[in-house]
Formats: structure tokens, C-alpha cells, sequence
């Protein structure tokens, strides 16, 4: 028996339609629920994909078949529903993941080291994709100059390059030319040939019909048929001759009723669906497994009450001891700012003592500084506020007299510090 | 709790991957500029010029800070911050800039922030290796209190990281994240320390008690203090305690979101 590569059982995705990013922020915290217009761009798939096998997806503009690529690629989380996906996926799609501003091959290397190869392995697989791509001397231009066709070519050729378990491609082939469509379908075949598993999404049917063994048909959201390529593409190429007849109003029409269906859609609806048709049956999905697979997927995990347990701990300590610090700051021995005035209380009483003893030694007679005799006056102590010139002011000299007569106060006055006040009136007199 | 582990161990199987990415795109993001990876030098050195002539001339008028010379002691901090402060800014946009990238492949969204604090390492290692010539020139003596660096550079990568993994994830969620942050950054510049001591600052004590407890200054005064013979880190252990529990408790919220919603994440943006 051959292996599931993809299974998707009642894959259902839900988009927001809202109207503003005020909005969007509520409903991702929860705050807002079931306000804002939905959109169901599935709702409720399901299929099997095989390995070795290579699987078209058709329909018309905003049928879903994008959506079922993001959501296997993982790009997207669907709704409701599961999926399983076995093996690595690569998906190509125009012009994603291209850098605009580095060259061809700057974004071969940087997508190849993304993806976890060594720098020994990036050099080799490096000139293989360049040699598939054939781009000649564009490969070292930036991305931003290439045609449409050109960086499709790029992006798959680093794509397949990947060797990956489930390629899907979305829509890319349609800009290459023929050399290069040619090309790809024979790595594809190849690639299928290997056991791999192919997921083509696109308009072409003709390309659909040479690549793909099985197609599935999607209409607004819903499995409209998956079987053998030949028998769906048939009934589809009849639809869309019967839809292209239509008047342009008439048409219209049958958009807005299946759109309204898509906005009006909800899981309940799915079930009374599945009550009516045997989907159920056909994938084997019994009561307690559907009841499963109606409910939404929660995205990501809530926190376990352990994990609460923590973070209100590291929250109450975080607080406990930021408030602690802060009340404690003043008095902290460790604090560095308190270390900080400890050192600078030290210096003051050194100076302050040298001071004291040159006023001891020799200020205490007359003194002789640059032709100016000097007393000492007075002694003053340093405050808070104070500045050398409001003290100078204070006692009629000037600022430069006052630094002469204190040249032990190297670079900035700490409080606390004693000056020297000399006495310059007496030497007037 | 689990959160925290996922991201660690998604961090620690793409280690590898993680260097050469950084590696990578540094190359990549210099390669179109003549002076090329000079610049990573040049930058900071320019921005050194300017605050010694404004702070170091000006406002210091040539004194002594902390018993160094005010460019020592300048230097040493504005290269952590320099570097902090691009990877705090570059951390933020990381995931919400390569969107394009990863929306079509299986990627380990979380290791983009390491991603991007590993490619401004070299601009830290080069700028810090002046700094220390610069301190070599002036005198500084090379104690046996220098082994610090090796704990405040891992206290400095753990807070990078903590915050990376938030502010990425935040930025995806709200776009105004990332602005808000730009301005408290603008205001931390001058907050933390980095081109004025703010212990010796006029403020309040309460003031300089809460300013304190920011661990961008706990991490600047920590590299200070190891070149400039201050304490042992542990001795300030109040600080040091603060100072891990704050990057935990970041780190298990930035986690915590990460992993809720980076499946939702190319909705989102």
C-alpha cells in the first residue's frame, strides 16, 4: 500500500474581514469575538495524497486553491480540521522569497544556509541550481532587474533544489517559456518518478493534464470533485463553457450567491452538510472523530498552571525586589552610587586634612602668591548649590584669588570640601 | 515554562545555521558600499568624536570620571550600548522584515532575532577591541577583574535575546511596537549612563534608585566596572538578582507569545 503523504480531513479556514488593524489587535487578544465579517475560503475538505503521486488543483479565482497550499506548506493554520503532512515541503510560488535587492545567486546562498546547509554544502548545491536556472549573466544582478519569467525560473530551481518530499507548486509556471516549462516537467516527472509527491496548482489545464494522474477540483471552498484528471477536467471544461455563456449579470449573480455562502458559513453548517452527504463515510470518520474535527484549532498552547505558577512568582519577585532595591537604595553599602560618594568622601577628607595642615604650617602667617600677599581669612566648608564664584562673591574676592589660595581641589569641588578664604583686603590696606 | 524550552532548543539545533546566516548578510549588507565592511568602524568612531566633543569637552571640560579618563570611560560604554542598541532595534524588526522569506518555507522563526544579534557582533568585537586600546593608551592597567567581561557578555546577550524574542513577536502583532520602542530607546541613550554618569548626576535618590535598576545599566556599569577596577560583580548582588529576574520574566513572556502565535504569523502581518 502506498504511503499518505498529505491527509486533510474537514480542512476549513476562516479569514477576518477587518476593517481596521484596531480591530485585529482586539480579536488577537481576544478581547472582541464573532463581530467582524468572516470569510471561508475552505470550508470543510478532505483527501488523500499518496506518495509517487502528482495531484492538480483547479477552480476559478478565489475558489481556495491557494489556501489549500498555504495551509499544507504551513504557512497558514487552517480553522478546524486536521491535517497531516508527512515529510518537507517546498512550495513555489512567483516571486516569493525573493530578496529584491541581492543578486541571484546572493539569495541561492542565503535561502540554501536558511534551510540549514553547511557552507560546503551551499557551494555545491549552489551551482547546480544556477546551471538549472540558466540565467546566464543575470545571476549576479539584483533580483529587483529580473523579468517575471526569470525569477520564476530562480525561485524553481532553488525550489526543487531543496529536496523536498512534497513539492507544490502554485500558479509559477505560467510566466516561463517553453525551453524552460519543458525543463521543469521533466524534473517533475523525474521527481515523481523518485517516490515524491507533486501538488500543482493552476489555470493551465493543458499543464495540469500532461503532469498531473489525479485532480481535484475546488469551487468556493468546497471539494467540488477529485478523481482521475481526464474525468475532472472534462466536467470542468464544461463548466466554464457553461459559465463563460452566462450574460455578464447572470454570472455575477451566481459569484454573489456562493460568496454570501462563504460569509454565512459556519461549522455548524459543516455538520448539517456531512449529515446530508457521505463524506463521512467515505473517509471513515465516525462520531467522536467528527465531533473532534468540528471544534477550531486552538493556535498555540495557553499557559499550564505550573507555567502560571511561574510567571506570577517571577512577577511578584521582579516587583518585590525592584521595589526593595529602590526603598533600600539610599542605604545600600553595595549600591554603586553610595560606593561612589564612599570613594569621593575619602578624597574630600584627605584633602580636607592637607588643607588643614597647610593652614596650620604656613597660613597662618603672610604669604606671598604671585606678587599678591595672602592671609588666611576664613575657612568654608562646601554645600550643596554652592559654585566657587558664589563663594567668592560671598566674601569679596575674586574667583581667581580663591583658586590660588586652594590648589588642593583638583578638578571638581565635592561637598563637603574645605576652602581656604584668603584675605586680600588687609594686603589693599 | 514549555514555551521557554521549545525556543532554547530551537536556538541551540540551528547554532550552526544561525552563525552563518549572520555571517552571510553582513557580508551582504556592506558589499554594495565602497569602504565595505570598514564602515563597522568607521560608524561608531565618528559617533565617539562627537559625544567626547560635546560631553568630554563640554560638559566634563576634560575631568576625570570614575577615576578614568572620561574617553576610556566613555568608550567602553557607548560600544555596548552601540551595539545594544542596533540589536534592540534590529531584534524588534527581525521576523516582521524577513516575512517575505520564511512565509514560503519551514523555518525556525525564533532564531531570527539570534540571527540578527549575531551579525552585529563583529561591530561590538571591533569597536571594543579599540576601546581597549584606547584604555591601554591612557593607562588603564589590566587586572585580573577584566575575566568580568566574559559574565557581562553573556548577561548582555541573555537580556538581548529575552527582549529580541518579545519585541520580534510584539512587532509582528502591533506595528506600533516597534516605534514605541525606537523613542524609549532615543531617551535610554541618555538614561543609561552611556555618555554621562548619571550616579553622580543631580537627582533625586529615588529618581537614580529606579534608573538604576534598567539593566541596559546595569549591563553598561557591570563592563565598566570590570575594565575600570570597580567591584566584583557580585557584590552588588541586589542589582545582580534584579537583573536576571527582569530577563526571565521577558524572556518567558516573549516566549510564550512566540510560540502561541507565530503560526498565525503571515495572517497577521
Amino acid at each position: 500500500m502506498k504511503k499518505v503523504k498529505v491527509r486533510a480531513r474537514l480542512l476549513t479556514k476562516e479569514f477576518d474581514l477587518f476593517k481596521n488593524r484596531t480591530e485585529q489587535i482586539k480579536s488577537i487578544f481576544a478581547l472582541k469575538k464573532d463581530k467582524v465579517p468572516k470569510f471561508w475560503a475552505l470550508k470543510g475538505v478532505s483527501f488523500d495524497i499518496y506518495e509517487g503521486e502528482a495531484v492538480g488543483i483547479v477552480g476559478i479565482n478565489g475558489s481556495g486553491k491557494s489556501t489549500i497550499s498555504n495551509v499544507i506548506s504551513k504557512v497558514i493554520p487552517q480553522t478546524s480540521g486536521t491535517l497531516e503532512v508527512n515529510g518537507k515541503v517546498s512550495v513555489i510560488a512567483i516571486g516569493a522569497g525573493l530578496n529584491g535587492r541581492l543578486t541571484g545567486r546572493e539569495n541561492i546562498r542565503l535561502k540554501a544556509l536558511m534551510m540549514g546547509l553547511t557552507n560546503k554544502q551551499v557551494d555545491q548545491v549552489e551551482e547546480q541550481i544556477i546551471e538549472f536556472a540558466d540565467l546566464g549573466a543575470f545571476i549576479d544582478q539584483p533580483v529587483k532587474n529580473y523579468s517575471s519569467g526569470m525569477r520564476s525560473r530562480l525561485g524553481f530551481s532553488i525550489a526543487i533544489h531543496q529536496n523536498p518530499d512534497i513539492l507544490i507548486i502554485d500558479e509559477a509556471l505560467s510566466v516561463g517559456d517553453q525551453t524552460f516549462y519543458q525543463k521543469c516537467i521533466e524534473k517533475m516527472v523525474e521527481f515523481k518518478n523518485n517516490g515524491k509527491t507533486i501538488i500543482f496548482v493552476s489555470h493551465a489545464l493543458g499543464q495540469v493534464e500532461a503532469l498531473c494522474d489525479r485532480t481535484i477540483w475546488m469551487h468556493y471552498g468546497d471539494l467540488r470533485e477529485d478523481g482521475p484528471t481526464s474525468e475532472v477536467l472534462a466536467h470542468y471544461r464544461e463548466f466554464t463553457k457553461k459559465f463563460n455563456a452566462l450574460s455578464v449579470a447572470e454570472r455575477r449573480k451566481y459569484q454573489q450567491k456562493f460568496k454570501n455562502n462563504q460569509t454565512a458559513f459556519n461549522l455548524g453548517k459543516l455538520d448539517q452538510r456531512l449529515a446530508s452527504d457521505n463524506e463521512t463515510e467515505d473517509f471513515q470518520i465516525d462520531d467522536k472523530q467528527k465531533k473532534m474535527l468540528l471544534k477550531r484549532t486552538k493556535t498555540g498552547q495557553g499557559l499550564s498552571f505550573f507555567s502560571w505558577i511561574i510567571f506570577l512568582a517571577l512577577m511578584a519577585f521582579c516587583i518585590f525586589f525592584g521595589t526593595h532595591s529602590v526603598t533600600s537604595f539610599a542605604h545600600d553599602p553595595n549600591n554603586p552610587t553610595v560606593v561612589a560618594q564612599r570613594k569621593l568622601a575619602v578624597v574630600v577628607k584627605r584633602e580636607n586634612k592637607a588643607a588643614k595642615k597647610a593652614n596650620s604650617n604656613s597660613w597662618s602667617q603672610n604669604q606671598k602668591i604671585n606678587g599678591t600677599n595672602y592671609r588666611i581669612k576664613d575657612m568654608y566648608s562646601f554645600q550643596k548649590g554652592d559654585t566657587m564664584q558664589k563663594i567668592a562673591d560671598k566674601y569679596h574676592i575674586t574667583f581667581k584669588q580663591l583658586q590660588e589660595a586652594n590648589p588642593q581641589v583638583a578638578g571638581r569641588i565635592k561637598l563637603g570640601q574645605i576652602l581656604l578664604i584668603p584675605d586680600v583686603q588687609h594686603e589693599k590696606k | 515554562m514549555n514555551d521557554m524550552i521549545i525556543v532554547l532548543k530551537e536556538q541551540l539545533k540551528n547554532l550552526g545555521m544561525i552563525f552563518r546566516v549572520s555571517k552571510y548578510e553582513e557580508r551582504a549588507t556592506y558589499q554594495s558600499h565602497y569602504l565595505g565592511i570598514l564602515w563597522e568602524v568607521l560608524n561608531p568612531i565618528i559617533q565617539v568624536g562627537i559625544y567626547y566633543l560635546i560631553f568630554g569637552l563640554g560638559f566634563y571640560g576634560g575631568r576625570q570620571v570614575e577615576g578614568a579618563p572620561f574617553i576610556v570611560w566613555m568608550m567602553i560604554g557607548l560600544s555596548v550600548w552601540l551595539f545594544m542598541n542596533s540589536a534592540i532595534l534590529g531584534t524588534s524588526n527581525s521576523i516582521f522584515q524577513k516575512m517575505y522569506l520564511i512565509s514560503k518555507m519551514n523555518f525556525p522563526v525564533s532564531v531570527l532575532p539570534s540571527i540578527n544579534i549575531a551579525s552585529n557582533l563583529t561591530a561590538f568585537f571591533a569597536m571594543f577591541g579599540v576601546t581597549i586600546v584606547v584604555a591601554l593608551s591612557q593607562n588603564v592597567i589590566i587586572t585580573f577583574k577584566w575575566i568580568q567581561f566574559v559574565y557581562f557578555f553573556i548577561c548582555m546577550i541573555a537580556f538581548l535575546f529575552s527582549l529580541g524574542i518579545f519585541s520580534a513577536t510584539m512587532t509582528v502583532l502591533i506595528r506600533d511596537y516597534h516605534m514605541i520602542l525606537q523613542s524609549i530607546v532615543r531617551v535610554l541613550l541618555y538614561l543609561s549612563g552611556v555618555i554621562w554618569n548619571i550616579k553622580d548626576a543631580n537627582f533625586p535618590v529615588l529618581f537614580k534608585a529606579i534608573l538604576e535598576l534598567n539593566p541596559i545599566f546595569y549591563i553598561i556599569d557591570g563592563f565598566r566596572a570590570a575594565l575600570l577596577s570597580g567591584d566584583w560583580f557580585w557584590v552588588d548582588y541586589q542589582h545582580l538578582i534584579f537583573f536576571w529576574a527582569i530577563t526571565l520574566l521577558t524572556f518567558f513572556v516573549g516566549a510564550h507569545l512566540h510560540v502561541k502565535f507565530r503560526a498565525r504569523f503571515v495572517d497577521l502581518s
